[in-house]
């Protein structure tokens, strides 16, 4: 889903527009993705998913949650410190840059789109696949660099 | 309810620890406990709402103290014995004692998991009236706190937002999960500034948003 988003204009602004059926069509559907929605990271803004009441969380898609993302550490402190939670990732981003923290407290759940990383162009939708993490899609990660995939 | 599940912006727990390489279960017992979980949802004895109550109501200590599946585990035991399906008896001696099991409304056969999980638990419902709050709107979370279920997290009540989408009618949990009925809802995607929920010291550049039922809403200025 987020390889295609990279490589298939088309399909990338489907995929902002109608979520569900954008994924879908790649076959992505069933119990806790009845209700998808994709959020796109830009260089100004970076998304981050949680669930601070349950662990809510896309099955069809990511399958299902790690346990940090149903513990306490990560449900307390994803709202009220997002800096630190990437920080406790790894991930450190400019401080411009706005984080935006959806907490999943109905039945919709989110899936973020990373950035693609630089060096990439021309890269097939399959080579750009092994770029994409399970983090990257929570908003916990950055997509992989080409460096960082061959290592 | 004001319960420990709430967890958003409470302190002391800790760093995330992501392990590295981490399989979907960690023991045979979790994957028992799922699917046994699962199982017993589809009965439709009670609904998901209400397993989100039942853990939410297990005793403070036992919530933060059990890892997650245990969590489940226990909290299934209770839905269990609550509805009249397993006595305290057979729990503890871990054999059915019953002469003539307690009937339930459906059975998931090994066979119809694929499809049943496949079709999901849509809770989008028509609309029955027209949605009180538009895109853009400024509205406040209400400062309410039911000692039922909700889905309006603590760290919002009280505080403004802005309607940033509108998702339609679905089903209310604060009402589903104690067998009030669907009672569909509008829902909507309201997000806050950092500072507005956390005070001055907290990140300018933050945004965090809910996904929140009309009723938790009202206008603000």
């Amino acid at each position: 889903m987020v390889a295609k988003s990279w490589a298939d204009p088309e399909y990338r602004r489907w995929l902002f527009e109608d979520s569900g059926a954008a994924i879908a069509s790649l076959g992505y559907t069933g119990r806790q993705g009845e209700n998808l929605l994709a959020v796109e990271n830009t260089p100004k803004v970076h998304n981050l998913v949680v669930c601070t009441l349950c662990s809510c969380y896309p099955w069809p898609v990511l399958g299902l949650p790690p346990v940090w993302y149903k513990a306490a550490p990560y449900r307390s402190r994803a709202v009220a410190d997002p800096r630190g939670v990437l920080r406790d990732f790894g991930v450190e981003l400019p401080e411009e840059t706005e984080i935006r923290v959806w907490d999943s407290t109905a039945e919709l759940r989110y899936l973020v789109v990373p950035m693609r990383p630089d060096g990439t162009d021309g890269w097939s939708e399959d080579r750009l696949a092994g770029l994409v993490t399970r983090d990257a899609m929570i908003g916990t990660g950055l997509a992989l660099s080409p460096a960082e995939a061959a290592a | 309810m004001n319960g420990v599940h709430d967890m958003g912006g409470q302190h002391g727990f800790g760093p995330v620890r992501p392990e590295r390489d981490e399989p979907v279960f960690h023991a045979e017992w979790e994957r028992r406990a799922f699917a046994l979980t699962l199982a017993m949802g589809a009965t439709g004895t009670w609904n998901l709402d209400g397993s989100r109550f039942a853990r939410e109501s297990l005793p403070p200590v036992t919530y933060l103290s059990s890892s997650y599946y245990e969590g489940w585990l226990a909290a299934l035991e209770r839905q269990l014995v609550e509805h009249g399906l397993v006595g305290e008896d057979e729990l503890a001696t871990g054999r059915p004692l019953a002469e003539h099991p307690a009937p339930v409304a459906r059975t998931l056969d090994a066979a119809d998991v694929p499809a049943t999980l496949g079709r999901g638990g849509p809770t989008v419902r028509d609309a029955r009236r027209p949605a009180r709050f538009a895109q853009g709107d400024r509205v406040r979370a209400r400062n309410i706190h039911p000692a039922t279920h909700t889905r309006l997290p603590r760290y919002v009540r009280g505080h403004v937002g802005t309607v940033e989408r509108v998702h339609g009618c679905h089903v209310f949990p604060d009402a589903h999960a104690h067998g009030l009925g669907e009672d569909p809802q509008w829902l909507y995607t309201v997000r806050f500034d950092a500072r507005e929920l956390w005070g001055v010291d907290a990140d300018a550049t933050s945004r965090v948003s809910v996904d929140a039922f009309e009723p938790y809403l009202e206008p603000a200025p």
